[in-house]
């Protein structure tokens, strides 16, 4: 019996113009936003390689210099792009995409793309991840809202009762009709969203692109299926189409539009954005610990000289100017990372007070697991920023080591010339794979597969009481 | 306890609603082959006694029974057995008529051939032009034809109608009356509910009487005219009203 | 007539049905939207204030030293009061309506430091400190809320003016009566409609008065309010036109909820897309590297351009030799990655032209673009004055390099004379009049529209038959 109301509502949804208009809409859109996609990523890895080339140029180019004021040139860490940022974006725009790893400072990550967005890029954005978690969800509404309302509305509901069809039996065959359209027009678009993803992904991450991609297409059929079941329940809360469905815009503009936003302007209120003043002064405060600290030098230079058995300085084996930068560096350390881990609790803060939202619409957590899956979330910037400090840890040690070791302490400028800069590896961030970053997203997933529970139950139990409703109304 | 005779039978089947009593204690058996009309003004018992053979409602006393099986017990399975025809046929209106019928068959677990549905709604006389045209643009008439037919395809034990006829021009209401016959004499249990006598004489071997939800009087057509059952029902409506108005008005 | 329709709704909208919660989250909508940006204002400005109060310190010591070394108080050394050290705070205070739309404001720097240590990349210090999350999110501001929220608003309590009348079959009956089609709709959806702006109004009134900062703040609400109003005008016609147009509720209201996916949402997506792809600013990856590469040729290359430098300012006189060489290197290390990077910057304006042209040309496919726009150019948060603000402070930075530079390079100190014909950093916004102006054909544009639609809609209403 479920199957012969599958069958009868895939056959009516398909006469619905008003509906297959939008959903050309959508898809038109969905095209769109691919190829803008596309163009996009490619001039960029294209910018990124080129920056590279450049960087390197520029440091093997430096000439004969004091490997000091070479680290203070330094290099630059450039963020690799994610493949699925052509499905999702999430917030690497908004993330900066290139450290700086210059000596005495942990910088942050700068060139954030989005600040060279047009006037409108702050009011929406045109990525497929959107359109899946915005838009679709509107289609699958206007789509299911006459589900039971409809059927109500004409009656016939009463005759399919009479013909022996139980709550249960109804249910089924109308959930199993909005589900069969929304993921075969889904699986559809996403199929041809990941083959052009693929295109573009290098061949070293496909493996994890792909396992990517595979987790994406769950998430978002675990989305679309809660929207689903929703609006079969609020369908069958009302008695005429046209409460339904507005009930059910009601639910879509709050739910995938005002309350994502509404979440993380939340979660900023209550813990401000850091100011920016305040973090710069911070960031060179910790820069500034070994220098500031008149005591502890004095101490340091005296542990150095009973340790090498000398009375001066310019007696030490190593050159103690070079020796002061590496302790310099290396106490600036922790303050550094109390800084930025500070930063990080922030951010942490602000998302957890927006994830008390997720209790309301589905689409935070949908959106949260996307961006985490495309590889394009605030745990992948981190993991760059972090892989790039470590870099810059790695890299100035070398340059002042060569400086203490080589330079003597007789006062005469010493340079280091292109066999040394060449010493040095390129950075190369390895995003970590899916399976390695999961665990930062179990807690989002539970929560998105409680909402597929609770919205089945929700429509089953509306459903099967509006049923019984219907026949008690006789 | 169950009879098998009866594909229709009501055993001092009551139902009230808060103090309102819908319909008290009905006797009522409906064989196959046979027409049982009933007859009443509104809220005399007639959509509730439907409503309770199809297991809408639940009796606050006694029985209902749909091919000896008791309705409040086995609804889906009672349903199985019966076709129901309201008052005004809800179809799907993004369908076509060949459409609609086609649904309500596979939902009885049939898969008859488009042609053989095409012919129920032939023998429903709807015209052949209208199979393919959405139900939207079907008149009351056509739809209640579709109705019918889907009746037949269910070849059901039972039949409950319930003022089929009303709003029907006479033509499409003297058809549908042709139809009922013609199931009847296929071997159908039907009742019906009407406000139409000279119909209900026409087509009905019984005529039940009802009001303020007591069956009052059951009549055998064979035996009287439409005339006399005329007079018989407003005698009882009389009767129900506390004498005449002009009596009472004296 | 129009008196017994009011009566009529009276009871039936306001009691029954949608008015109470629509009105009721408009307003806290605004309000908390407004407490929002208040918030963000605040703290940005307290900031800024600070920043500016600390360096402005800093310089005045800087000039005391100079001022006690002129006078031969103090002994000069070769690092005080050195030009290199003139550092002027460059702010971009928040507008005075600043409160109601974050916008672009977020996103960019809103201090600098004039200073020769810096370059054209690194003038605005670091200020990437935001979490991205949120800031991919965007705020949740008082433009957000009437250029989406309100015309959802809208079609919830209009959808049905004519619907139930229809659904109940009592249009018939409607029609029968001496009441015109087109004044029952119009005067249901002026009272529906007119109670939720009333509402939004009031609430917005409300935010400019308690979170007043001064300034041109009632002239940039002023424009605001009108921009907003015809914004809602433009949604009255859409929607009394729906009502005309289609038969079945259903379709009233799925017509209405797609008709804003498609103006609110997918054709400013689709138009940024098309902008951002059409006119592609040059990277700032390539910035970044022309920077890099003009510090280090002038490392390698010190001693000839100290040496070119100085042959084109032939006055100069070498100063004090113990002033450390890396100020000049950084000065002039930091003028040749100025001069580099002007190309790229001025391609970066080019595209930004482009841009801005597109958009000015494409905002007439939605209304919801120009109710953007506006409201947020209103309100001081476009990206427009982030960008002036950007631009403003680079000049200023080349005023100082070209005022300090000879001292710089041969060494010497500046004349306190010299420093104090310097001018302090200070943005200059456009005047609310300028932005009213440019406001004004957009503004007209929306106005003829809704009143075109509006007349239309007027029309089908008033030759309404029963045709279904």
């Amino acid at each position: 019996m479920s199957s012969a109301i599958v069958k009868k509502d895939l056959l009516v949804l398909r006469r619905e113009s008003l509906m297959k208009a939008l959903l050309a809409v959508i898809l038109l859109l969905l095209a769109a936003s691919l190829a803008a996609g596309m163009q996009r990523e490619q001039v960029f890895d294209k910018e990124k390689a080129a920056a590279e080339l450049t960087d390197k140029a520029v440091w093997m180019n430096q000439g004969d210099r004091n490997p000091h004021s070479a680290a203070h040139f330094s290099r630059y860490a450039f963020r690799p792009a994610s493949p699925l940022a052509l499905i999702d974006p999430g917030t690497s725009d908004f993330a900066g995409l290139a450290v700086w790893m210059e000596a005495h400072y942990q910088d942050p990550a700068v060139f954030r793309r989005a600040e060279d967005g047009g006037e409108l890029s702050r009011y929406t954005q045109l990525t497929p991840a959107f359109l899946l978690l915005t838009a679709a969800p509107l289609l699958v509404f206007l789509m299911m809202s006459a589900s039971i309302a409809g059927e109500r509305e004409d009656g016939t509901l009463r005759q399919l009762l009479a013909a022996g069809v139980s709550g249960k039996q109804f249910f089924r065959g109308k959930l199993g009709a909005g589900l069969r359209l929304t993921m075969t027009v889904f699986t559809l678009a996403f199929l041809i969203l990941s083959a052009f993803a693929l295109l573009t992904t290098p061949a070293a991450v496909e493996a994890d692109a792909i396992v990517r991609l595979i987790g994406l297409f769950v998430v978002f059929s675990v989305y679309l299926a809660i929207c689903v079941a929703v609006a079969l329940g609020v369908s069958a809360l009302f008695r005429t189409r046209q409460a339904a469905f507005l009930a059910l815009a009601g639910v879509w503009v709050l739910a995938a539009v005002l309350l994502p936003r509404l979440a993380a302007d939340v979660g900023t209120s209550i813990h401000p954005q850091p100011d920016a003043r305040e973090v710069s002064s911070q960031l060179r405060a910790a820069s500034y610990t070994f220098y500031e600290d008149k005591e502890r030098q004095e101490r340091i230079e005296q542990d150095l000289l009973r340790e090498h058995g000398v009375a001066t300085v310019e007696e030490l084996p190593v050159n103690y100017a070079a020796f002061r930068l590496q302790i310099s560096e290396e106490l600036s350390i922790p303050e550094f990372e109390r800084v930025y881990s500070g930063l990080e609790d922030r951010y942490s803060a602000q998302d957890n007070t927006a994830r008390w939202f997720s209790l309301l619409t589905p689409a935070i957590t949908a959106a949260k697991l996307s961006r985490g899956i495309a590889g394009t979330d605030r745990a992948h910037q981190h993991a760059f920023t972090t892989a790039a400090e470590l870099h810059r840890r790695d890299m100035i040690k070398l340059l002042n080591e060569d400086y203490m070791f080589n330079a003597g302490n007789d006062d005469v400028p010493y340079t280091a010339d292109a066999t040394l800069w060449a010493q040095f590896e390129d950075f190369e961030h390895q995003p970590p794979t899916l399976g390695a970053a999961f665990g930062a997203y179990v807690k989002d997933v539970l929560l998105l597969l409680a909402w597929l529970a609770a919205a089945l139950v929700f429509a089953r139990s509306v459903v099967v009481r509006a049923v019984r409703h219907e026949v008690r109304s006789a | 306890m169950t009879s098998t005779s009866n594909a229709l039978e009501a055993k001092a089947l009551s139902k009230t609603f808060g103090k309102t009593v819908a319909l008290d204690k009905l006797d009522l058996a409906v064989p196959a082959g046979e027409v049982v009309c009933l007859l009443g003004a509104n809220g005399a018992g007639k959509t509730t006694t439907i409503n309770l053979f199809l297991g809408f409602l639940e009796p606050s006393n006694g029985a209902a029974f749909v091919d000896g099986i008791e309705v409040a017990k086995a609804p889906f399975d009672a349903r199985k057995r019966l076709a129901y025809l309201p008052e005004s046929v809800a179809l799907y209106p993004k369908l076509t008529g060949l459409e609609n019928i086609a649904f309500f068959d596979k939902l009885a677990g049939r898969e008859r051939s488009a042609a053989e549905l095409s012919g129920l709604l032939n023998a429903a006389g709807l015209p052949e032009e209208a199979h393919h045209r959405r139900t939207s643009t079907y008149s009351k008439g056509m739809r209640q034809k579709v109705g019918i037919a889907i009746a037949m395809a269910r070849e059901a034990r039972a039949l409950l109608l319930d003022e089929p006829l009303s709003g029907l021009d006479p033509s499409a209401a003297n058809s549908l009356g042709e139809l009922i016959c013609r199931l009847r004499d296929d071997g159908c249990a039907v009742l019906m509910a009407t406000h139409d006598i000279f119909r209900a004489k026409e087509i009905g071997n019984r005529i039940g009487i009802m009001m303020q939800g007591r069956l009052v009087n059951l009549l055998d057509t064979e035996a009287l005219d439409a005339r006399e059952i005329e007079q018989i029902y407003l005698a009882h409506l009389h009767e129900a009203n506390g004498g005449d108005p002009a009596e009472r008005a004296a | 007539m129009t008196a017994g329709i009011l009566y009529h709704e009276r009871l039936n909208f306001l009691v029954r049905g949608p008015a109470l919660p629509a009105v009721l989250l408009i307003v806290i909508a605004i309000v908390y939207a407004g407490w929002s940006g208040d918030r963000w204002r605040d703290a940005r400005a307290a900031s800024l204030e600070t920043f500016e109060a600390e360096q402005l310190e800093a310089l005045d010591t800087w000039r005391s030293d100079l001022r006690d070394i002129e006078s031969g108080q103090a002994e000069p050394s070769p690092y005080s009061a050195n030009p290199m050290g003139i550092s002027f705070p460059a702010v971009l205070p928040p507008a005075s309506l600043g409160d109601f739309a974050v916008g672009h404001a977020d996103l960019h720097p809103a201090s600098g430091l004039i200073s020769t240590w810096r370059n054209l990349s690194s003038i605005f210090g670091r200020y990437q400190f935001d979490n991205p999350s949120t800031l991919a999110a965007s705020s949740f501001d008082v433009a957000l809320v009437v250029v989406l929220l309100l015309p959802v608003l809208m079609i919830a309590v209009s959808f049905d003016v004519l619907a139930g009348e229809r659904r109940r079959g009592a249009l018939a009956m409607v029609l029968s009566t001496p009441v015109p089609l087109t004044r029952l709709v119009w005067t249901r959806l002026l009272f529906r409609n007119g109670l939720l702006w009333l509402a939004a109004v009031l609430a917005m009134a409300a935010l400019v008065v308690v979170n007043d900062a001064g300034g041109d703040r009632y002239l940039r609400f002023a424009l605001w309010l009108t921009v907003s109003l015809v914004y809602g005008l433009f949604w009255l016609a859409v929607i009394a036109f729906c009502i005309a147009r289609f038969r079945s509720a259903t379709n009233t209201a799925a017509a209405m909820v797609s008709l804003w996916l498609v103006l609110a949402l997918a054709i400013p997506a689709s138009i940024a897309t098309v902008a951002e792809a059409a006119y592609p600013t040059p990277s700032r990856l390539a910035f970044l590297s022309d920077v890099r590469e003009a510090q280090g040729e002038t490392n390698r290359n010190l001693a000839k351009l100290t040496e070119g430098f100085l042959m084109d300012h032939p006055e100069l006189s070498v100063g004090d030799e113990a002033v450390p060489s890396y100020y000049r290197a950084a000065f002039l290390s930091n003028q040749a990655a100025r001069e580099n990077t002007r190309p790229i910057l001025d391609a970066y304006e080019a595209a930004r032209a482009g841009r801005a042209q597109t958009l000015r040309l494409a905002q007439y496919l939605s209304p919801s673009i120009i109710a953007q726009r506006l409201l947020v150019t209103a309100a001081g948060a476009d990206l427009d004055r982030q960008h002036r603000f950007q631009a403003q402070a680079r000049e200023a930075l080349d005023r100082l390099a070209e005022a300090i530079g000879p001292a710089v390079v041969s060494r010497n100190r500046l004349p306190l004379t010299e420093f104090d014909t310097l001018e302090p950093f200070a943005f200059e916004d456009r005047t609310s009049a300028a932005i009213a102006a440019d406001a004004a054909a957009p503004v007209v544009f929306l106005l003829v529209l809704s009143l075109l639609v509006g007349m239309l809609a007027h029309r089908r209403l008033s030759a309404a038959v029963l045709d279904d």
